[in-house]
């Protein structure tokens, strides 16, 4: 039940799919050993065909509804999750054809990958590159005047500035081929009204990218990874075709833990994972355009055997999934946790490997919580503190599943606040989840 | 560079920047000193920035936390409950945030049943979202686990009322508080709290003897050893205490309180006597109503309002009569008149204030717990409301009968009254079952699933319900009895017809509560 509603848009979403339901509002029900499928009355003349493909979780509906999974497709997965009696029945045709045409998609998919590629023009792709480098360049000047504008006029100044200020900023750096350094620009404007102490953040900010210019521009004469993690800090991104070529690391990866975020056009789901024997942390990102389904590949708390391939990056973090194995995975178990000494010291010397790292995952622990005045902090086994993200709801949940006693908490660390995204206790792992509104705790695995 | 040293030269910069280069106006040289590394000399904006950068992860990465003594742990007591799976704990959690809320207290009750807890980490949003009935009623599910952390968290302390009635927090807490230290301990020992309340009510504020007269109305275990505490109450300054206080004396029949009231009543209601033979058989015994001309103090004093309330459509006198009636107990009637329960009502229902005697009668059985008379009083109830005309109150009344009963009896009186009943009366059926707020048996789901079947294969009726007409069937009635009842109704039911939506949404919330026992009980 609770892994339909991960996969619902929103929550009016599965409020929706709730009412949809219900056997009584269904006719054709069916299901094979791939896929579930039924006709759901609605509100149009005809009924909509919903199906839904079990081993990708992919959905198909007639309906005009553009959420996806809409809610005859939650509906469909939540009576099926929920119990209630679908027959196995052969396929009508709308499913029939549906998945046939998935089939031949995805082995057209595969023979692509597997026919050789034209050999893409070299001389065109250094021409389009160059283009781009000048671009950037030509960028990175105007975010050279506008960075020391805002120094000459005081942050006070631009704290008092309209959306627009940052935005265009932003915009005219997206024009320059330069999204991530964009990206920076936009969330300078959230450092200027972080409330307490904004000075503080917004300065440290705007340092940071003065650095990152800095370093943009004297990307020769820095060791080689750290002008990749430059680069793509900029905005160029690697090519994946090429990085799933290498070899990559084969491992039993445990999911330590999931979150989604959503902007206005783009979802991202973020998957960290943990390697037994290479004790290495990977972050696996996806995205979904508008409203297409996240995969659900990973799951909190599952072990699976793959080989994974790592983005160049100071340290390597984001990976791709090169291939999974089918071998039975191996009893979970949690990277060994440290004590809050042991992180401190440990992103001390991250940060002097790539100064422009803002957050890191790790694993802390044993600690026991600790709730002053609704804010949350975690104390290692020698009495040191580590104060929780502002947003962090889950604080009493946490409390209460440790009783006193002590555990591991998953999360991400920036140097001043931990923001946890599962915990660990008696040898099970919790995920931080809402309901709704209400923060709740999950037993994961 | 020591820690305090970085921390001013950073103050410094941030100082600088806020106020802007064109008013401050650093030298480079300076900022260039300050940085404490090598960075490039240049115009003052960037490196005033790149100073900034330089101080900045000079700090993150020096950042060291402080050892202290850890906190002395107040660890949970190890404790050998089992707990409810994850997946009930979901569906509780999913009902807390507003999906048939309702049926939480269904949920707590099986838990009790199946002797589980909620598990730990689940407990935070069960203690913000419980209602305080619910938090009380839910006792045991919450678990040891829950009373560490009501400690622990402020805004949860008031949840427990402990199992031991505590004399500390009765003297010393909120009136909240104090109300429940009192409940809990009438319950456990009513002398005690007779005692405690004793003790300092001549002290009390009146809005604290007015609660604390609730809890003794409410709490249940009155008897005789209240009456002098009562009696006193009637001169209470306050007249809602006054009132309470009388309300109470209701329950002790050997009360001078009751016999003040037999001896009013006495001359006011006469029977006519039984005849014998056969002929006498036949002709029912009739009563003569006198109505009170006046109200004493005495009748003032012992609860009697001189005044009808405004929506109430009866005369003073008649007001005044109905209430003495409503104050004694049903079975005096029958000592008195040496007659039957049916020959009484029959009675009864031939005068000029039959309605209103009879929900009179109704509050009194409903306090008495009479059963013989709850059973009568129900029946005659529903077969006098037509469906055309149902009296005011009347269905309430019904109900309240209803729940006054043991819970062992009331099928015995439920079951017969639907199966009394046919389709053609079934706005009444949903009407008396709507008002119930209490479970059915299953004998009684099965009557009145048979009636829904009936009625909606009757097409000679025409629909006149909201969607939502069967809620609380589904909320009350036997699910199993009810699940295998409704399937076939809706396997008939042609997909057409008006009543499709309400059977939908009756069989999802009993699909719901069925998935709740099978996560809870198997």
């Amino acid at each position: 039940m609770s892994r339909v509603e991960q996969l619902a848009p929103d929550a009016a979403a599965m409020k929706a799919a709730q009412s949809v339901a219900k056997p009584g509002k269904w006719t054709n029900l069916g299901r094979s050993e791939r896929a579930v499928w039924g006709e759901c009355a609605g509100s149009g003349a005809n009924p909509y065909q919903v199906r839904v493909d079990l081993e990708d979780t992919a959905y198909k509906c007639t309906c005009p509804s553009r959420k996806l999974p809409c809610k005859h497709a939650l509906g469909l997965l939540l009576m099926f999750a929920g119990g209630t009696k679908i027959p196995a029945t052969t396929m009508p045709p709308f499913v029939d054809e549906w998945l046939a045409s998935r089939t031949k998609r995805a082995e057209a998919k595969v023979a692509r990958a597997a026919a050789p590629e034209k050999p893409p023009d070299p001389e065109a792709q250094a021409r389009r590159v160059e283009k781009r480098e000048a671009r950037i360049e030509d960028g990175l000047t105007q975010l050279d005047a506008w960075l020391a504008d805002i120094i000459s006029q005081g942050l006070a100044a631009a704290r008092s500035q309209r959306p627009m200020f940052w935005s265009q900023m932003a915009q005219r750096l997206v024009d320059a081929q330069a999204p991530g350094l964009a990206r920076r620009v936009y969330g300078l404007r959230d450092l200027a009204v972080s409330g307490e102490n904004w000075q503080t953040r917004l300065l440290s900010g705007l340092a940071r990218l003065q650095l990152l210019v800095d370093a943009y521009r004297r990307l020769d004469a820095l060791p080689p990874p750290l002008a990749a993690e430059v680069r793509t800090l900029a905005g160029w991104s690697q090519a994946q075709d090429a990085l799933l070529e290498q070899p990559g690391v084969r491992d039993r990866w445990h999911v330590l833990g999931q979150r989604q975020t959503h902007d206005e056009r783009l979802r991202t789901q973020y998957s960290w994972l943990a390697g037994a024997q290479s004790r290495r942390v990977a972050l696996i990102l996806d995205f979904a355009v508008g409203t297409q389904p996240l995969p659900a590949v990973f799951r909190t708390g599952q072990v699976i055997d793959a080989e994974l391939v790592y983005f160049e990056g100071v340290p390597p973090l984001r990976a791709l999934l090169k291939q999974r194995f089918e071998t039975a995975p191996s009893q979970h178990a949690l990277p060994a946790p440290m004590d809050v000494v042991t992180l401190q010291g440990q992103f001390a010397s991250l940060l002097a490997a790539n100064p422009f790292l803002d957050r890191w995952p790790v694993v802390v622990g044993p600690v026991t919580t600790l709730i002053e005045s609704e804010r949350t902090q975690f104390i290692d086994a020698a009495g040191r503190r580590i104060p929780t993200a502002r947003w962090f709801r889950h604080g009493w949940q946490v409390e209460a599943l440790a009783g006193g006693r002590q555990l591991a908490v998953f999360g991400l660390w920036d140097g001043h606040l931990l923001d946890p995204v599962s915990v660990e206790h008696d040898g099970r792992l919790f995920s931080l989840a809402h309901l709704g509104d209400l923060p709740v705790l999950s037993k994961a695995a | 560079m020591s820690a305090a040293d970085s921390a001013r030269r950073w103050n410094a910069l941030t100082s600088l920047a806020t106020l802007g280069t064109n008013r401050a106006a650093p030298s480079v040289g300076q900022l260039i000193a300050d940085a404490g590394a090598p960075i490039p000399n240049g115009p003052v904006e960037p490196t005033l920035l790149r100073a900034a950068a330089v101080s900045d992860l000079w700090q993150l990465a020096g950042t060291r936390a402080g050892a202290a003594a850890p906190p002395t742990a107040d660890v949970a007591p190890e404790a050998n409950e089992r707990v409810a799976s994850e997946n009930a704990a979901w569906r509780l959690a999913r009902m807390l945030n507003g999906e048939h809320r309702y049926l939480v207290p269904e949920w707590l009750r099986l838990a009790s049943r199946a002797n589980v807890v909620i598990p730990p980490h689940w407990l935070p949003v069960a203690l913000d979202n419980l209602t305080t009935a619910e938090r009380s009623s839910a006792g045991a599910v919450l678990g040891s686990r829950a009373l560490w952390l009501t400690k622990r968290n402020p805004a949860w302390s008031f949840t427990m009322v402990s199992a031991q009635p505590s004399v500390e927090r009765w003297m010393n807490g909120t009136l909240a508080e104090r109300s429940a230290e009192l409940t809990a301990a009438r319950r456990a020992d009513p002398a005690l709290a007779l005692d405690w309340l004793s003790r300092t009510w001549s002290t009390e504020p009146p809005e604290a003897r007015v609660q604390f007269m609730n809890v003794l109305l409410n709490a249940a275990g009155l008897s005789g050893r209240d009456e002098a505490f009562l009696e006193a109450a009637l001169d209470d300054k306050r007249k809602d205490v006054r009132l309470l206080a009388a309300a109470c004396l209701c329950y002790l029949p050997e009360s001078a309180h009751a016999r003040r009231n037999a001896n009013r009543l006495e001359p006011l209601i006469a029977m006519s006597a039984a005849r014998s033979g056969l002929l006498g058989k036949l002709r029912a015994r009739q009563l003569e109503l006198t109505l009170p001309e006046s109200l004493d103090k005495t009748a003032l004093r012992d609860g009697i309002e001189p005044k009808p309330p405004a929506q109430r459509k009866i005369g003073e006198r008649a007001w005044w009569l109905v209430q003495m009636v409503a104050m004694m107990r049903p079975s005096w009637w029958c000592e008195r008149f040496d007659c039957d329960v049916e020959t009484f009502l029959g009675a009864v229902q031939e005068t000029d204030y039959a309605t209103d005697l009879l929900l009179a009668l109704a509050e009194a059985a409903s306090r008495n717990q009479d059963v013989a008379w709850i059973s009568a009083l129900a029946r005659r109830l529903v077969k006098w409301s037509g469906p055309q005309e149902l009296q005011p109150g009347v269905h309430q009344a019904f109900a309240a009968l209803l729940a006054s009963a043991p819970a062992s009896d009331r099928e015995a009186v439920l079951e017969p009254i639907l199966a009394s009943l046919d389709q053609s009366q079934f706005d009444l059926v949903l009407l008396l079952l709507d008002a119930l707020d209490v479970e059915w048996g299953a004998g009684s789901t099965r009557r009145a699933f048979e009636l829904l079947d009936k009625r909606v294969r009757d097409d000679s009726q025409t629909y006149s319900y909201a969607r939502n007409v069967l809620t609380s069937w589904g909320s009350h009635a036997d699910v199993t009895v009810a699940s295998a009842a409704l399937a076939r109704t809706i396997e008939r039911c042609p997909d057409k017809s008006p009543w499709r939506n309400a059977l939908d949404t009756l069989n999802e919330m009993l699909e719901f509560r069925t998935a709740m026992r099978r996560e809870l009980l198997t």
